[in-house]
Order: structure tokens, then C-alpha cells, then sequence
């Protein structure tokens, strides 16, 4: 059976985006595989495709519970009912049970914590894994955006696993950090699928402003002006909720916010909100979009400047999967960069949290103040390690720590000389990933000033929303026969 | 007057003089502990019992001190009392919402929120069968709720086709005699070409202030799980969402397990023993029993002349605090004391 057939007849798509053909063909002739492929071009299919003609399990390890979550219901949705999830969140005898029972799994997401269990270990090795994939594979290096400690830790595992057949996947990754990437999987004969990070549909602006207010005022102005849906991106809740606000208070009644301190219930209903084009635009955290696939979206904007131009990649990507004209628009105010200096350093145990650990030997969970999930994946990583190499654990993490935020510092800097940078934005981008320039229409606003009438929303349309009638809403809901 | 904090000026006010702030925030928690359940009893608090589980201590503690700020409150977090003006904006707040009747946190809080969930899933399944459409993102990712759903689904009392204009019909029969705006929950479903609000959109599309659409929210819930439970037959297939969720009996499992034991005629001692829990441990199971089992007797751990010394001396002391009351009866243990009191306030439940 060839490839474009179970494309059609199990997924439902006549043709591949660019980079799936060559992934999957690469990943079934038998070589273990590393593939960058930009943003929204559907990563996940190069799993799923192989798996419907490999014979044993898939191994997919993925760093998020909310990505895990999203690729398991598409999974569902679809009709594949042999996937489970192994995460911390699962209760005790849900997790027993799951692991008595891995055989019947065709699909296996994991956490990297997951794989340091020696138990979990113990119920993988005796199914037949026919392909290890390693998804947000630049988290393994700390030379990419994201690092992940226990991502460093995959090789080892990987072996104890026999060695399967690996795919190594990521939308980006520079040259050094691909390297990490494959001698951190302890990789030998790799095949390496490199495709462009451009995307050239997403017209780029970064416009200076001179502080809050006017960034507001810009803010209002532009989704207003806009062709909708689109996303504005925030680095602090508390912004998203108050934008919202603003912006309802200009006529854009269908917006709403997203952020990680809502419930999960919420967040939940407000990404089907947006994926069934009820709201016009979502004020978000970084916490939204990965694992979304919604095909129209025309703007993001970023009202805060990323930390890092790897993100600022990820969420400019999430506009204009299906090919058609959007733009992304940064806005800059003075001084915007300090926000992330608090962030970053928030994502580390401080000096007294590091005593308690090191010192007193505190267990993780019982440190003051408590550690967020974050700061307690790094405690608890290097810790061990530290320990392995009889090095003293708080001057360890401390070091650790120290150069980790360097990086992060150096990252946020890369941002800052890309948004002040008067050369082509594309250019400036593509040449962190060894690409060459290229010229196209509609590039960014150091190339020509961008005609923003393309972007322009064609109906005015201000909705009032209906009046509230329950029993319409009931009957609207559950006709009868 | 936010709407929660009127719930608190009216639980300060049943309390005031005799218990801490904390006290109530515990009661608004759904702390399951013997001095809570208790004391949810002894002042007559059980309907906001565990109503308001997302409070934090510091966010409870910002809203007391707010309410002393506008001296709706005097005194301080050990020992608040309502002044006159708290009692009057509380009224008036209260006049405004409705004074949420069939609001029943004791009974229901533990329910209410597994079964609004299965509604919520059975809603949206139903609608989409009933419109063909079969691909759309469960609205929850609880695996519980999901398998439950399942199973329903192969067991319910009628055929698939006839979900949606069947719980449709069960739906709009106890939303007429719903003492609440049946919107508050229409409005969090999701189904076919619709997808249901969060809380904080349900709040603003119904123009109400948020604490009050969640108070609102809950007594419709309560409301309905009350109507469902009374009417049976009326309503099978919400009757079957209920089922195995409802037990009239709100107990600690703990608790559940101790009354077990004492079932097969075990001594305190012995379960305590048994199952390595201290004694107190084992007796706060015995007054949680007492206080919400009206079958359950005292007999075995107090004589009929003691307890009647118990409520005796209680009648004379007004204040519901139990050492004035255990200087009266010195030869009473404490637990004897708790238990009395917690047999007769579960009485006037």
C-alpha cells in the first residue's frame, strides 16, 4: 500500500504538506530520522501515518500534558481508540492498571519524567516498539528555547529500549542545536530533513510604540481593522483578562481570554470557542495554541515581545495554515524585554529554596515557598545528578542555574536586536537557522512598508448577541425526531 | 456587596462570638473534618456547606478584612461580629438573588459537580447524535466522566434516537418548577453548532456580578438534583445520570469504613486498632455517623441517664462551646459530649 493512498483513505487528505512525504518515507524505509518542519505543517501525521503500516507500538514522548492531550483526543477523534496517556496527573490505579495492560496500546504518550521510572521501563520492554518518537525534540538541548532537563536523559532510555527505530521531531531548530538533538538520542545514522522555517503567507510588522497607553490604543485599532479570527499574545494573565475588557469596550464582543491559571474546564471551552469560529479573537499566554489546529487564522498579534525568536516562530506560525495571506504584528515599547527577566528567573528555585534542598535534603514538594512544577523538574534533575557526580548540590544548581538564565539572557537579547534590526525581519530570521534570504512580496515592514488593506476586514459587522431565551436554547440543542 | 461576601457576613453572623473567621471558611471549603461538619450542623449552615471550594485562605482572609474596612464586620479574624449595617446590606443583596432555598451544599456539593459534568458530556453526546454530527472534542478530558458516558450509553432506557428529544423533554419539565433561571445551566452546555460559555462568560452574558451567577449556578444544580431525586419515574434517564453518584448519606469514606466495622460489633478500641488510626480518629467517624445517620444509635458508647445530663446542661449553657459544658459534667468524656450534641442537631436537620 502506498503512502498517498492511507493519506486519503485514513486521514482523509489528497496530498502531503511539505516535509511529511519525506519524513514518513524516511522513517519506513528504516532510518532513524530527525525532521525540522515549520510551524503548522502537521507533525503529528508523520507518526501517525507510519504507525498504520509498522506492526508493534509507538512510543511518542512529548513535554506538555496539554500537547499530550490534544494529540490523544485528535487521535480519538479520528477513531483510534489504542492510545493512552502515562503522565504524573494519573491517579495511582489508573496508572497500574495501564501499565498491566500497555500491550493493547497502539499508541503510547510519555512524559520524560515518566521514562526515569524504572517500573514504567519495566512494562515497555517487553512490547515490540517499532518506532520511539521524540516530539519538541529541541528540548533536549539547552541551546534551544524550552530546555528540558530530563529530555537529556532520553538516550539512555532509548537503549534500555533496545534501541528503536527513532524520529526526532521539531518546527525549530538551529544547526547546533540538531547536533544536541542527535547525540543527546545517541544517535549514529541519522537521516536529517531540514525544511525551511519560513513561512511565507505571514507578512511581518514590528511597530515602535512609546508605552502601555499607546500600545492599547494600537492594539484596539488593529483588531478592529483586522480580518478576523486571530490570537494577541501576553506574557502576564492578568494583561490578557484586561485587554478583553478593552477590547469589549471598542465593539469586539467575541472576545475572550486564555491563560494557565484558569481552570481546566474553562481553557477547554474556550479553545473549542475558538476552533468553532465563536470568538473573533483570543487575548492569550503562551499557554495557548500548541496542539490547536484551526486553519483560518488571518492575525497574531504580540502585544509583549516573546522571549526568544524560537517562540516568537512557534506563535506567528499558528496564523494562516491553510496558505492564505495573514499577518503577525509585534508590538515594541521601551523596556519591554525587563518583563522576561522576572519571568525567567521565576523559573528557578531561589538561593533559600536551594539551601532547603541541597542543605537540609527539604523533599521537593515540601519546600517554602512551594515550587512551582517547573522549578520542581529542575530541583529534582540536578539534584540527582549532582549527587551522581558526588558534586556538592547547591553549588551545583547554583552554577546550573546561573548559566541557564545566561542563555536565557542571551535568547532574549537575539529577540531584542531582531525587533530593532532595520534589515529584511525574514531574512534576519532565516539566517539564526542558516537559511539563505530570500525576496518575496509581502515580506516585513523593513523590506517595503505592508499594505495592511489586504488584512483589512471586509464586513463590519458589529453583532449583538441574541436575546437569551432558554427554551430556544434547549430546543436548538436537543431536537426532537 | 459581592454576593460571596454577603454569604459570609450571613455564616459570620450564625457564628459570631463563638467561633474564628476561619471557622466559616473552613464551612465555605467543605473541610471534611469533625469540627467543620459539626459545626455546619450546630449553626445551621449546612446549605453553604463546601459551596465556595475555590476560596484560598489568603483570598478569604483579603475579603474579611475588606468586609471590617467598610465596617460591615467589627472585631477582628479571631472574633468577628456582624454590625447592623452588614446585616442590612447583606438583606438587601439577598432580597436582589433570592435567598437560594433548595441550596443544599451537605447534601448535594459532593454530587452536584460529578453530576453537572455527566449532564454536561450527555447533553453534548445527545445533541450530536441527534444531528449526525460524529466528530467534535468531548467537553471534558476527565476519564471518568468519559467511560461513565460510555456505559450509559449502552445501558440508558431508550434507543439512541431517542435521546435528544427525551432528555429534552425531562430537561424542560424540571426547569418549570426550578426555583433558579434555568439560563444559568443552559448556558454551560455545549452541543451541535454551539459550544457552552465558562463561568466568567455565563456571569457577564447574564449581567450578573460572578459570585452571584456561581451561587446561582449551584442552587439551580442542587435545585435539580433535588426535583430529580423526589420525582423518580418523571425523570429516568437524569435519575440514571444520578444514580450511582447521590448517596443521601454524606459521609467521609473514612467514616463509611468505621461504620462498617462497628457493624460487626467491633469495639473503638479494636477498630482503631485494626486499622492503625488513633482513637479520636475512630470517634470523630462515630459523631460524623451520629450527626447524619438518623438511624444510627448512641446507645453503645453513652447511657440513656448520661445523655440526658448532656442535653440538660446544653440547654442551659446558650453558648455552643463545649468546655463551659464539660466543667458541668465532669464525669462525661469529651467524646460523650460531642456525640449527644451531634445525635440532636442531626435530628434538626
Amino acid at each position: 500500500m502506498n503512502v498517498e493512498n492511507v493519506l486519503y483513505e485514513r486521514f482523509g487528505f489528497a496530498a502531503f504538506r511539505p516535509g511529511q512525504r519525506e519524513t514518513i518515507e524516511s522513517v519506513l524505509s528504516g532510518q532513524h530520522t530527525l525532521s525540522m518542519l515549520p510551524t503548522g505543517t502537521g507533525k503529528s501525521l508523520c507518526y501517525q501515518l507510519p504507525a498504520c503500516l509498522l506492526p508493534g507500538t509507538v512510543l511518542i514522548v512529548s513535554p506538555l500534558l496539554s500537547l499530550m492531550q490534544d494529540q490523544v483526543e485528535q487521535l480519538k477523534m479520528r477513531g483510534e481508540k489504542r492510545v493512552i496517556a502515562l503522565n504524573s496527573f494519573l491517579q495511582y490505579e489508573e496508572k497500574t492498571a495501564a501499565l498491566a495492560n500497555l500491550s493493547r496500546y497502539k499508541f503510547i504518550f510519555l512524559s520524560p519524567e515518566m521514562l526515569q521510572l524504572p517500573h514504567v521501563i519495566g512494562a515497555l520492554c517487553p512490547l515490540t516498539v517499532s518506532l520511539f518518537v521524540v516530539d519538541e525534540a529541541h528540548c533536549i538541548s539547552q541551546w534551544g528555547y524550552d530546555f528540558r532537563p530530563d529530555y537529556r536523559l532520553l538516550g539512555d532510555v532509548r537503549h534500555e529500549l533496545g534501541s528503536p527505530l527513532t524520529l526526532a521531531l521539531t518546527a525549530t531548530a538551529t544547526e547546533k542545536v540538531r547536533q544536541d538533538i542527535i547525540e543527546g538520542l545517541h544517535l549514529t545514522e541519522v537521516k536529517k530533513w531540514v525544511f525551511s522555517v519560513n513561512r511565507p503567507n505571514i507578512a511581518l510588522q514590528v511597530e515602535m510604540l512609546q508605552n502601555q497607553v499607546d500600545k492599547h490604543r494600537r492594539l484596539i485599532e488593529l483588531v478592529t481593522f483586522f480580518k478576523k479570527p486571530g490570537i494577541v499574545y501576553f506574557s502576564g494573565r492578568k494583561a490578557t483578562e484586561e485587554a478583553v475588557i478593552q477590547l469589549k469596550q471598542a465593539g469586539i464582543i467575541r472576545a475572550a481570554y486564555y491563560h494557565g491559571g484558569m481552570e481546566a474546564d474553562d481553557r477547554l471551552l474556550i479553545q473549542h470557542q475558538f476552533l468553532k469560529g465563536e470568538l473573533d479573537v483570543v487575548c492569550a499566554t503562551s499557554a495557548f495554541g500548541m496542539g490547536i489546529n484551526k486553519e483560518n487564522v488571518r492575525f497574531v498579534i504580540h502585544y509583549h515581545m516573546p522571549p526568544q525568536i524560537e517562540s516568537y516562530l512557534q506563535e506567528i506560525g499558528r496564523a494562516g495554515r491553510d496558505g492564505n495571506p495573514s499577518i503577525a504584528v509585534l508590538l515594541y515599547a521601551y523596556g519591554d524585554e525587563s518583563r522576561h527577566e522576572f519571568i525567567a528567573e521565576m523559573e528557578f528555585p531561589d538561593d533559600g529554596q536551594v539551601r532547603q534542598l541541597a542543605e537540609y535534603s527539604v523533599s521537593p514538594r515540601d519546600i517554602q515557598p512551594s515550587l512551582s512544577e517547573t522549578q520542581e523538574r529542575f530541583a529534582v534533575h540536578y539534584k540527582r545528578e549532582a549527587n551522581k557526580k558526588s558534586l556538592n548540590a547547591a553549588v551545583y544548581m547554583k552554577e546550573k542555574r546561573d548559566h541557564l538564565l545566561a542563555r536565557k539572557a542571551e535568547k532574549r537579547n537575539e529577540m531584542v536586536t531582531w525587533i530593532l534590526s532595520t534589515n529584511c525581519r525574514r531574512a534576519n530570521y532565516m539566517h539564526l537557522f542558516n537559511e539563505k534570504p530570500i525576496k518575496q512580496p509581502h515580506c516585513c515592514d523593513c523590506c517595503r512598508s505592508i499594505d495592511l488593506s489586504i488584512y483589512k476586514s471586509e464586513s463590519v459587522s458589529r453583532r449583538s448577541e441574541e436575546q437569551l431565551n432558554w427554551r430556544n436554547m434547549l430546543a436548538q440543542l436537543l431536537p426532537g425526531k | 456587596m459581592r454576593c460571596l461576601e454577603a454569604v459570609i457576613v450571613n455564616a459570620i453572623k450564625a457564628v459570631e462570638g463563638e467561633r474564628t473567621s476561619s471557622s466559616v471558611y473552613h464551612l465555605l471549603k467543605g473541610k471534611k473534618s469533625a469540627q467543620t461538619i459539626q459545626d455546619a450542623h450546630l449553626y445551621r449552615l449546612t446549605k453553604w456547606f463546601h459551596t465556595a471550594p475555590f476560596l484560598t485562605l489568603s483570598s478569604f482572609e483579603t475579603m474579611m478584612n475588606g468586609l471590617i474596612k467598610k465596617a460591615y464586620i467589627t472585631g477582628d479574624l479571631q472574633r468577628p461580629f456582624v454590625t447592623q449595617e452588614g446585616v442590612e446590606k447583606m438583606n438587601r443583596l439577598f432580597q436582589q438573588t433570592g435567598s437560594f432555598n433548595e441550596l443544599s451544599g451537605w447534601h448535594f456539593s459532593g454530587a452536584a459537580s460529578v453530576f453537572f459534568s455527566r449532564m454536561q458530556l450527555l447533553v453534548q453526546v445527545a445533541s450530536h447524535l441527534a444531528y449526525s454530527d460524529s466528530s467534535y472534542y468531548p467537553v471534558t478530558r476527565d476519564d471518568r466522566i468519559l467511560e461513565w458516558v460510555k456505559r450509559y450509553l449502552t445501558y440508558m432506557p431508550c434507543s439512541k434516537k431517542e435521546l435528544s428529544p427525551r432528555l429534552y423533554g425531562e430537561l424542560d419539565c424540571l426547569f418549570q418548577q426550578l426555583q433558579e433561571r434555568p439560563e444559568c445551566i443552559v448556558i454551560r452546555f455545549s452541543g451541535h453548532k454551539q459550544t457552552g460559555k465558562t463561568i466568567a462568560q455565563a456571569a457577564e452574558r447574564l449581567e450578573m456580578e460572578e459570585t452571584e451567577y456561581w451561587f446561582r449556578f449551584l442552587h439551580a444544580l442542587h435545585s435539580m438534583i433535588k426535583h430529580i431525586t423526589e420525582s423518580g419515574p418523571r425523570t429516568p434517564l437524569l435519575q440514571a445520570v444520578l444514580m450511582d453518584i447521590h448517596d443521601p448519606l454524606t459521609l467521609t469514606i473514612s467514616a463509611r469504613q468505621t461504620a462498617d466495622y462497628l457493624k460487626k460489633t467491633m469495639t473503638i478500641d479494636q477498630i482503631a486498632a485494626s486499622r492503625r488510626l488513633k482513637k479520636a480518629t475512630i470517634e470523630d467517624h462515630i459523631v460524623e455517623l451520629a450527626l447524619n445517620d438518623p438511624s444510627f444509635s448512641i446507645r453503645p458508647f453513652i447511657e440513656e441517664e448520661k445523655e440526658a445530663a448532656v442535653i440538660e446542661a446544653a440547654r442551659r449553657v446558650s453558648n455552643r462551646q463545649l468546655k463551659p459544658l464539660k466543667e458541668k459534667l465532669p464525669d462525661h468524656s469529651y467524646f460523650q459530649i460531642r456525640l449527644v450534641l451531634a445525635k440532636e442537631s442531626g435530628k434538626s436537620v
